[in-house]
């Protein structure tokens, strides 16, 4: 047997194989790769940097779900925690039903590590149905959308709350999703009420996202693992996204090397094919 | 205590999904269908505590709209029993005989989200896009002329290596002629690469914005079925299939990253999982 | 000039803490809302005069902008020369000055109220400061802000959506009437059609999934139109033809289908309905079935047509690795480059339309693609014209799509 052709018949297995054992390894012994922050991510931080302290509320839609958990709740982390450290208000809320768990985690944690008061500093106002729907209604009252917060409350019973309405008396909105809901906010929040929109989105995503950032109609994204490694260096606190991003470097690594070598496989195996062919024998 | 335990269901599960990578099993099965049945549960939960009963049942019974009285029979009470009875309405297509009523809330559903769509959507993928297209192709900095003119320098190479070797078949039969050929090739393309830099350098062309507006341009050209593609336009749709490639290329690589990403976390997690047992 | 700001400012903020002039014992209707406590004993400045409110009107008026004007008190640069500011009120009950919406400094006649709330009536008062004591205020209303029923920043909208809605109903008119409207051959229908005359000469069946979209899916429903076309030609050369399905509703549809087209060739006996298979609506489980039948049967051709998730590349992959000859077709722009890299030809985006309304002649998807492709006429053409304009230095062109 050829060594091309004992390439092409590999048992997929050993690949999955190769894979794990290089997902593992960078946890125990990392290799501290640098990481390049790129203008995305430098200027969603930016906008979050230039918010007021005890200004206007942060907007946070946490609008993942445990299956896209990897890549996203390192950004929501890391955004929440560039917010708390600065004294920003911020409210939280939900558009998929799977992201309430997701969202209620990743705010307690973060309010945890600050000691950030519920009601004062943050509120978390659940989910409601409906995605355009409920983007709409937040740029009319946000109290016809969310009478209540997550836990029953009714919103006028929360300081953090007092005198906001709708999109006018929010900074900014940031985003975290693993589906079209990134694509909603700037349909229904950023087109009508000219609302600044940040995002941060899948890598399966991402490219989807550049011609909304070449347009404007992003203030910055994050794109991936590797978007919320870069946020997490901007805001000097390495945690999830950073653990993973050597792992990510070595097994990209020792997939271009497959890529290559599977075309080198694959026609060298044409090739010999064809040479097959010209002496007749198949 | 109960941190460990939720951790070790978790990490039992994952490892009930991951064994289909070896095959197929009824461990794999036991997983998927929980996931269906779990989650099944907990939306109707999440449904109802969050919107069922703040925005339709408090209202409508209790007359309590987000902690404030609201009026039997004014306004924000049928704005809340209205569009609850429709919703109810959808529930007749258990009933054959009447099957035909679920038709109208489904008509005011899909009516009313197209016309909300349609002008947010319009202004978010045309018009805002059509005005970033229509974009100064000189006199505004470029922050990404230098991977700009890289790109185009390595077109030029390929270019140029394709044209000597594939369709003028230069030194067909020499290893040494292919290689000199490939270097003279290398050798245009990192001229090609200075002489672009120097023109983007002195402002006269900002060549990011010329790429993307011969990309938009090509691809819409390339989806045009009006006309045969000859000429002009056959060459436009050319270089608009390149563009499309070049963007397939680059959500793929993306893709990858984000799988490999979702197993990172999940690996992450067991071995925080076994890093319990010994902390 | 900027400290003369600030002093103004702090000012205005103290006012706000604990604004008691002895006048306001004398205006009557301040009582209602300020502490009868005494401070400074000072002579309050002389107050404003003839105050007018009136909803201001720009080109994206939402309703929230009330405009004041007056004319300044006496002691503003005059008189007693003390006047700081001018204090605006703003009340829902007339008579009554209500809460502080904002300051204007010495010297100012006008202000702009932009917090009001569309469709409420206000009652506005101003009052002059001089930083201890305020002036009786003048007051004026009732003034509600009326939203626009046009937003001038969104002609743009309006005109593109009008101009694509009408080209799609001029040509989805002249369809119906007969009229012959050219679309080009799509080249993925000759892949198709290669790829079935492949399965015939090898003599194999062809494999056609129609995606696991339901049936209100467009691409589902364009799926089934290109359906139609290979059954014909399988039907012709009699080679068998296996539709998995994943959704019932949509097995149905393409029994029918499938069935029609048979009958059509003239071989309504070749037609065979255990083909035409529903297997799961679980994702995985229905691309795990379809590998199943990819390994068994052993289909020439896979044809992928339709919508596609994450199952996209389980189905090229397996039929890659059993040599089929693969086409595929979605408007699933994220599922793209999975087939593009394990099959042999993809129909790309709209592509799948284009080949669903060239092969039908349906008024309706000809209308639509054809209105669709003028559009993108326009748009090139609007393009091109904003980039000349912007070279030639006309920057208004490009700001004139510009609606947020």
């Amino acid at each position: 047997m050829s060594w091309y052709d004992w390439l092409l018949g590999i048992d997929r297995r050993w690949i999955f194989l190769t894979i794990a054992i290089a997902v593992v390894i960078p946890f125990f012994a990392p290799l501290g790769l640098p990481v390049v922050v790129t203008p995305p991510v430098q200027n969603l931080y930016d906008a979050v940097e230039a918010l007021e302290p005890d200004g206007k509320p942060l907007l946070l839609s946490i609008d993942y779900t445990p299956a896209t958990s990897p890549e996203l709740e390192p950004m929501s982390s890391g955004v929440l925690r560039h917010a708390f450290r600065k004294d920003i208000p911020v409210i939280v809320m939900t558009l998929h039903p799977a992201g309430y768990g997701m969202a209620e985690s990743a705010i307690l944690a973060a309010a945890e590590e600050f000691g950030k008061e519920y009601g004062e500093d943050y509120v978390f106002l659940g989910f409601q149905p409906g995605t355009s729907a409920v983007i709409l209604g937040l740029g009319v009252n946000i109290r016809t959308v969310f009478p209540e917060d997550a836990y029953g409350t009714p919103l006028s019973e929360l300081p953090v709350m007092e005198g906001i309405r709708n999109y006018d008396d929010v900074s900014l909105l940031i985003t975290f999703a693993g589906w079209s809901a990134a694509e909603a906010w700037i349909y229904y929040a950023h087109q009508p009420s000219g609302q600044i929109v940040g995002a941060g989105v899948t890598a399966v995503m991402a490219t989807d996202y550049y011609p909304y950032l070449d347009a404007g109609q992003l203030v910055g994204l994050l794109g991936g693992m590797r978007g919320a490694a870069e946020y997490e260096r901007l805001i000097d606190r390495p945690d999830a996204g950073a653990r993973g991003m050597d792992s990510q470097s070595v097994i990209h690594l020792i997939i271009i090397l497959l890529i290559v070598l599977g075309n080198a496989a694959y026609f060298a195996s044409r090739r010999a094919r064809r040479l097959a062919q010209a002496r007749g024998e198949i | 205590m109960t941190t460990l335990l939720l951790a070790t269901v978790g990490a039992i599960l994952t490892l009930c999904v991951y064994s289909f990578l070896y095959k197929d099993n009824p461990f794999y099965k036991f997983a998927e269908h929980l996931v269906v049945g779990v989650s099944a549960g907990y939306y109707l939960v999440i449904y109802t505590f969050n919107f069922i009963v703040p925005n339709v049942t408090d209202p409508v019974f209790t007359l309590n709209l987000g902690g404030e009285a609201i009026r039997l029979g004014g306004l924000d009470w049928w704005m809340a029993l209205a569009p609850g009875l429709l919703g109810l309405l959808l529930y007749t297509r258990f009933f054959p005989k009447i099957a035909w009523i679920g038709r109208w809330p489904l008509g005011i559903y899909v009516g009313g989200y197209a016309g909300l769509g349609i002008s947010p959507v319009m202004q978010a993928r045309v018009i805002n896009q059509l005005r970033a297209g229509a974009t100064p192709l000189a006199g505004t900095p470029d922050p990404f002329a230098n991977m700009t003119n890289v790109c185009l320098g390595l077109v030029i190479f390929i270019a140029v290596t394709y044209l000597l070797l594939v369709k003028r078949q230069l030194g067909a039969r020499n290893t040494g002629a292919k290689v000199g050929i490939v270097a003279l090739a290398a050798l245009v393309g990192y001229g090609g690469y200075v002489a672009l830099s120097a023109l983007s350098g002195a402002g006269v062309v900002n060549l990011t914005n010329v790429m993307l507006v011969v990309g938009l341009l090509g691809t819409l050209t390339y989806f045009f079925f009006s006309m045969r593609h000859t000429g002009v336009l056959g060459v436009l749709a050319r270089i608009g299939i390149v563009f499309l490639m070049v963007g397939f290329g680059a959500s793929f690589g993306y893709t990858v990253m984000s799988r490999i990403s979702l197993l990172i976390g999940r690996v992450g997690f067991l071995i925080d999982w076994v890093g319990m047992f010994f902390s | 000039m900027r400290s003369h700001f600030t002093i103004i400012a702090a000012l205005a903020i103290l006012a706000t803490l604990a604004p008691a002039p002895a006048a306001a014992q004398e205006a009557g209707d301040l009582e209602t809302v300020l502490p009868d406590t005494i401070p400074l004993d000072t002579t309050p400045p002389a107050p404003v005069t003839g105050l007018t409110v009136r909803d201001y009107v720009d080109n994206d008026d939402d309703g929230t902008k009330i405009e004041l004007a007056w004319t300044p008190s006496p002691d503003d640069g005059a008189g007693a020369a003390d006047v700081l500011a001018y204090h605006v009120w703003r009340s829902t009950t007339a008579g009554v000055v209500g809460d502080s919406v904002g300051v204007a400094g010495a010297g100012s006649a006008t202000f702009l109220d932009e917090t009001a709330v569309p469709g409420t009536d206000y009652h506005y008062g101003v009052t002059a400061f001089d930083g201890t004591s305020h002036s009786a205020p003048a007051t004026a209303g009732p003034v509600r802000g009326v939203r626009n029923w046009f937003a001038v920043s969104r002609t743009a909208v309006l005109v593109l959506a009008v101009v694509f809605f009408a080209l799609v109903l001029a040509f989805t008119q002249l369809a119906e009437r007969g009229a012959e409207l050219f679309v080009r051959r799509i080249p993925g229908l000759n892949a198709i059609e290669e790829a079935v005359g492949r399965a015939t000469e090898m003599g194999r069946p062809v494999l056609y999934v129609p995606g696991i979209g339901e049936i209100d899916n467009i691409m589902t429903i364009a799926s089934l139109t290109i359906l139609s076309h290979v059954a014909k030609i399988t039907a012709r050369y009699e080679t068998p033809l296996i539709v998995p399905t994943a959704r019932a509703v949509v097995m149905s549809a393409a029994e029918e289908v499938v069935k029609e087209a048979y009958a059509e060739a003239g071989h309504p006996d070749s037609y065979n309905r255990d083909n035409i298979r529903y297997l799961s609506d679980a994702q995985f489980a229905f691309a795990g079935a379809v590998n199943g039948i990819m390994l068994r049967e052993k289909p020439a051709a896979n044809l992928y047509l339709g919508a596609f998730w994450a199952e996209s590349l389980l189905l090229a992959e397996t039929g890659f690795e059993a040599g089929a000859i693969q086409v595929a077709g979605t408007a699933m722009v994220s599922q793209l480059p999975f087939f593009v890299t394990a099959c042999d030809y993809t129909l790309l985006g709209e592509e799948l339309y284009a080949a669903s309304a060239y092969l039908s002649r349906e008024p309706k998807l000809l209308g639509g693609l054809k209105g669709s492709d003028w559009m993108k006429v326009v748009t090139i053409a609007l393009v091109v014209l904003g980039i000349i304009l912007n070279a030639v230095g006309v920057e208004s062109f490009a700001e004139w799509f510009h609606t947020s």
